[in-house]
């Protein structure tokens, strides 16, 4: 298959996929069509939603048709739009080089799930709180939840499937692995991840100039905090 | 206008809703909105008001009010019908109500949802624009919450109180309001979902052709649908990716969801199909055990359809300000 691909979501959004795997190269094609789309909103545009994979458009399709009535299917237009951007796309300038240091809590009444995790994988509790925070992680993309980050990769010695049983109620600043992946829970809210420590940090504060803490690109790493 | 809450019944969900708040969605923050638009929409423009004024969405129980300080407001929706003073009040209609009016929301069998709007809007403070609440994220609206007892709604203008009640003998005239017939199945017209071509041709007839029943499990965040034998996959997992209100999500082990008003940015189950704008709203006022028959059009009739759809609320918006005398 040829990427980018482009689907129609629905009347109002579009996706482009940039390729299959999760891979630096498709995560970087992602992050530079966000970035000019950024730059350069068309006329319209609402939101982007970058993905591993995939950058989903929204757009306002009145706005698109008040404009320009002859110009026909409005979801049809901004793909002409998109792809006509695709094909001139620079490669992504440099990532910013911002790394934000997450003080955690990890383990006993902070990290529910860290015994049944250290069981599972073979190890010792203290040897996934050292191989969690030796980590240097990069925030992959922003869903799921208002400052829900993604991040990775996880080193592949903890690596986990999701849970079974959705845990019905973690708490807010929960810090949660699965697959090759960690993530924060900004909010108390239902988990699929194998919760391992807390932090204090607040990841979304809708009246902050920057509402989220974190953001796609940024390096992370995570600092143990004594109990 | 001002209105304070005098009790909230059993299993009543009252929250302050506009049309969203589209431009946050970088943010990981739910669109949000009406679940309803286009009953959102009517109870504005019976008003005079621009659609997207914030109104109080009603549904699962009964409220109780009582106004404060009058003012004119309108109810629309098939999920709730307007008492004034212990008095119905027929549907879809302005009213005037003075100062110390009893009002009262009564849930409906037509519907899951009703919408109350007040001449100039409700007050509110805006997040990322909008009026509207989020609840999971404790977002918006009223103190990120739903309405308890003892709350208090403020219009945004200050406008004269009537001395007695007056309802305005126009209408907008709607077919809501009776029962719904949950076996003859609700016509949704959808798109292809991007994964659509995943499924085989005859799991893909078998989702057009067999009638599917709205499950008990209806949230502001999705709608299930029972069907999860026609539709169940073991397709290799999706990478995140967008999603939206209408979008239908199929997990591979569970109920396929309609996402509403308050999915999630993000998603990582295949998309078959996308429910039609136009249609989505049936969707959130079909009660459980509604049948509903997907019918696949293609993006063109569903654009084509949006844009007819909002020129048409566009004059029907225009018409009664020339009515009311304020164009």
């Amino acid at each position: 298959m040829f990427f980018p691909t482009y689907s129609i979501l629905s009347e109002s959004a579009v996706c482009v996929t940039f390729g299959e795997k999760p891979e630096e190269a498709v995560w970087q094609r992602v992050q530079a069509l966000d970035a000019r789309l950024q730059e350069q909103p068309f006329p319209g545009l609402l939101a982007t939603v970058p993905a591993f994979v995939t950058l989903t458009v929204h757009f306002d399709p009145m706005k698109i048709f008040r404009r320009q009535p002859a110009v026909g299917i409005p979801a049809a237009a901004v793909l002409r739009e998109l792809k006509n951007l695709s094909a001139t796309l620079a490669p992504l300038a440099d990532l910013p080089e911002t790394l934000l240091q997450i003080p955690v809590r990890y383990g006993g009444a902070f990290g529910a799930d860290l015994p049944e995790v250290a069981e599972r994988l073979q190890m010792r509790e203290a040897e996934v709180i050292q191989l969690h925070s030796e980590t240097l992680f990069r925030v992959l993309m922003i869903g799921f939840a208002p400052g829900f980050p993604y991040l990775g990769m996880l080193p592949a010695e903890l690596e986990l499937p999701r849970k079974k049983t959705i845990s019905r109620k973690v708490p807010a600043g929960s810090v949660a692995i699965a697959g090759n992946m960690t993530c924060i829970y900004p909010n108390e809210s239902p988990a699929g991840w194998h919760v391992i420590g807390q932090t204090e940090l607040k990841l979304f504060d809708a009246f902050a100039p920057e509402p989220c803490l974190l953001s796609a690109g940024m390096q992370v790493r995570f600092i143990p905090q004594k109990i | 206008m001002k209105l304070r809450i005098l009790s909230t019944g059993p299993g009543l969900l009252a929250t302050l809703q506009d049309l969203g708040r589209p431009q946050a969605r970088g943010f990981g923050v739910p669109l949000s909105g009406a679940m309803d638009t286009h009953s959102h929409i009517l109870a504005n423009l019976l008003l005079g008001n621009a659609p997207e004024m914030a109104t109080l969405e009603c549904t699962g129980g009964k409220l109780d009010a009582i106004v404060e300080k009058g003012g004119h407001l309108a109810l629309s929706g098939a999920g709730g019908a307007l008492f004034v003073d212990g008095r119905s009040v027929p549907p879809e209609r302005t009213i005037g109500v003075p100062d110390g009016t009893l009002l009262t929301i009564q849930p409906m069998p037509g519907g899951n949802f009703s919408y109350l709007a007040a001449a100039g809007g409700w007050k509110f403070a805006p997040v990322f624009g909008s009026a509207s609440t989020y609840l999971a994220g404790g977002v918006g609206g009223y103190e990120g919450r739903a309405l308890e007892k003892g709350d208090v709604l403020h219009g945004a203008l200050e406008l004269d109180s009537p001395s007695k009640m007056e309802v305005a003998s126009w209408f907008f005239r709607t077919d809501g309001h009776s029962a719904p017939r949950l076996d003859t199945p609700l016509d949704i017209s959808v798109l292809e979902g991007p994964e659509w071509s995943w499924w085989p041709v005859a799991q893909q007839q078998a989702f057009l052709n067999n009638a599917a029943r709205v499950s008990k499990d209806r949230s502001r965040q999705a709608v299930r649908i029972e069907g999860r034998a026609a539709l169940g996959h073991n397709f290799a997992e999706l990478h995140s990716t967008g999603v939206c209100p209408g979008t239908i999500q199929v997990p591979p082990d569970d109920d396929p969801a309609i996402l509403m008003a308050d999915a999630q940015t993000t998603g990582g189950f295949p998309r078959i199909a996308q429910v039609i704008a136009v249609d989505l709203p049936k969707i959130a006022q079909a009660k459980t055990g509604q049948l509903l028959r997907f019918r696949m059009v293609d993006l063109a009739e569903a654009s084509q359809k949006l844009i007819e759809y909002e020129l048409g609320l566009e004059r029907l918006g225009t018409a009664v300000r020339y009515r009311s005398g304020s164009a």
